[in-house]
């Protein structure tokens, strides 16, 4: 049977688009679901293409072929002793991955299914329904992965778990999702989480751990996550189109806010898991590059390219805030993390051995001085049996944007703030506080859409959590003593090199 | 922000799971941009193929190397990310950059 080529006749299928008769295009598009930033009527939005393409025929092809591929992978694998004998540390991270990562896809699907109704022109509506298919096989197969090995670890069941729980970390999840996703209209869902976060920081998660997948020898995880990034780089595309009709209206103002906006927040969610995971938790010799290198190429170099190339510059803050910020950050949230490593629901690698603190000092010139020594007085606590002074008894602050614990006196300490104080905002008679300028200045933008949260802190202090304890707050966070997290090694990184701690300290 | 002197590369980073396809993808877009440099970075994970400032992959050359017919779209599966923008059509996928500075 001949066939005509996708080009013959792919735009006419697409391009269902007509103008409204019997509803208006207000009742058809609300504002909340579709919001047009004054680029109406909708006929302005029909040239919208995308330009990675693929008809329905295709999709179903491909998404049949990448699922057999990688299923027959986790089959194979399941009947294996491979995950027995996979490092602790690298455990943890995969754990991490799937608490945090697998019930937002399928939250994302919710995005994708708002673009695919209320997107402006069929093109887009077309994309976003490939979009909502994608997203929901990725909360499908990285629901099922962990289930595979819930027999070998109880607790791959926070991949289904976490987002329903009030965990410190998920709660952080869920915020950053829903500002993003599930309470966004659908230009600025295409901009925040087609264009920033999926074009520039999910490769970070999915490619940058794929290649230490590899290199550790998780064939199961490095198979799938590379195979959603297939997914991902396709719906992406849903940012470039949207982006291009802004600047075309002159409205690249918005483009650039919305962008400056989610990168901020998108930085910080990864810094936490994909920053941990890379820097700490992936053993020493099956390390690929360090996050900060992993930025340097996925984020500094490829992302601020694409989004050059649409007229768009870095943020306000990318000089001042976001590049210092790769020196300390992440290092201040691990110690945090391990710190308070009770609240959450993997064991935190603390990755501090003599040969892994080398390493840090050569990735990271300086460690040694601004954090290394934190982990000196760690190691001699838990040396001389005094584990009790090594773990928390109260809570940190936690900034009312990212939700994430604030970690500024340790950026002050490594010589990149200019303060160790928080930043406060008073509003409407309530103080707020953030971790960092750009994150007050998200809050600012748009006050009206965060004032009402409260942040874990917040509740702790408001009552909500009784008994007002740590043990009372665990609880609350759905953690069980089993659940929380211990150190991953059982301290055997203080131990290591003990004839000369701190030897790789300048 | 200072724009860099180096050009920019651009160009697909692919599945490093299926090696066959990788493999053939980067034959083919050596034989597809025969003036510029052709850059391969194997992280296992992925691979890292790109060229300076735009890097061409045409359907027929990729279909000569694997010797089988292919669609375009069958390309996708292998297709992790890309560096640049990327425009599709029935016969090529280009990567490329159009601002100078």
């Amino acid at each position: 049977m001949p066939k005509l080529r996708r080009s013959e006749w792919y735009d006419l299928a697409r391009d269902l688009n007509w103008n409204l008769s019997y509803v208006t295009e207000e009742e058809a598009f609300p504002e909340e679901m579709s919001n047009h930033y004054g680029i109406t009527p909708n006929e302005r939005w029909w040239g919208w293409d995308e330009p990675y393409k693929v008809s329905y025929r295709e999709y179903v092809h491909n998404q049949h072929g990448k699922d057999a591929a990688v299923y027959s992978v986790n089959s194979v694998v399941a009947r294996s002793r491979m995950f027995e004998e996979l490092d602790p540390g690298w455990k943890s991270a995969i754990i991490a991955h799937y608490g945090a990562i697998a019930l937002p896809e399928y939250i994302a699907g919710i995005g994708e299914s708002r673009m695919g109704r209320f997107g402006r022109a069929a093109a887009w509506r077309n994309m976003a329904l490939f979009g909502t298919l994608d997203e929901t096989r990725h909360g499908q197969i990285q629901t099922y992965f962990p289930y595979t090995l819930l027999d070998k670890e109880p607790r791959m069941d926070w991949a289904h778990k976490a987002l329903h729980t009030n965990e410190w970390g998920a709660i952080a999840a869920r915020h950053l999702f829903d500002d993003m996703f599930t309470a966004n209209d659908a230009v600025s869902t295409a901009i925040q989480l087609t264009f920033t976060f999926e074009t520039g920081f999910t490769n970070l998660q999915f490619l940058g751990m794929a290649a230490d997948a590899m290199e550790v020898g998780d064939l199961d995880f490095g198979a799938l996550i590379s195979s959603i990034q297939t997914d991902e780089s396709r719906h992406a595309q849903q940012g470039e189109p949207t982006v291009k009709i802004l600047v075309e209206n002159g409205r690249a103002d918005l483009a650039q806010k919305l962008v400056d906006h989610m990168f901020w927040r998108s930085w910080h969610i990864f810094a936490l898991l994909t920053g941990l995971s890379m820097d700490y938790y992936t053993p020493l010799e099956h390390r690929s590059h360090s996050f900060k290198e992993f930025m340097e190429e996925w984020i500094i170099k490829q992302f601020l390219d694409q989004f050059r190339d649409f007229g768009l510059e870095p943020s306000w803050y990318w000089d001042s805030h976001f590049v210092p910020e790769l020196d300390w950050y992440h290092h201040a949230l691990h110690l945090g993390v391990w710190f308070w490593r009770p609240t959450v629901w993997w064991n935190p690698d603390a990755g501090v051995s003599p040969a892994e603190r080398e390493w840090l000092e050569e990735k990271y010139p300086g460690w040694n001085d601004t954090f290394g020594v934190y982990w000196d007085t760690i190691a001699e606590n838990i040396r001389n049996g005094a584990e009790e002074k090594t773990l928390p008894e109260t809570f940190p602050i936690v900034c009312n944007m990212c939700q994430i614990p604030v970690v500024t006196p340790a950026g002050y300490r490594a010589g990149k703030l200019d303060s160790p104080l928080p930043h406060l905002l008073v509003h409407e008679g309530r103080q707020y506080v953030f971790c960092s300028e750009p994150c007050k200045w998200i809050f600012e933008q748009n006050p009206a859409r965060f004032a009402g949260h409260t942040s874990v802190v917040d509740r702790f202090l408001g009552g909500e959590i009784q008994p007002p304890t740590i043990p009372g707050a665990l609880a609350w966070m759905g953690l069980s003593p089993e659940e929380m997290g211990q150190d991953a090694t059982n301290y055997a990184w203080a131990h290591e090199g003990r004839e000369a701690p701190g030897a790789a300290a300048s | 922000m200072t724009a860099t002197t180096q050009p920019k590369m651009v160009g697909p980073v692919l599945r490093g799971a299926d090696a066959e396809m990788a493999e053939a993808i980067i034959e083919a877009i050596e034989i597809d941009n025969p003036d510029r440099e052709v850059r391969v970075d194997d992280q296992r994970g992925y691979i890292r193929v790109s060229c300076p400032e735009r890097c061409r992959l045409t359907r027929q050359t990729l279909a000569e190397v694997l010797d089988r017919d292919l669609d375009i779209a069958e390309v996708e599966p292998a297709l992790s990310a890309f560096a640049g923008r990327m425009q599709m059509t029935d016969d090529e996928i280009v990567w490329y950059l159009e601002r100078k500075d």
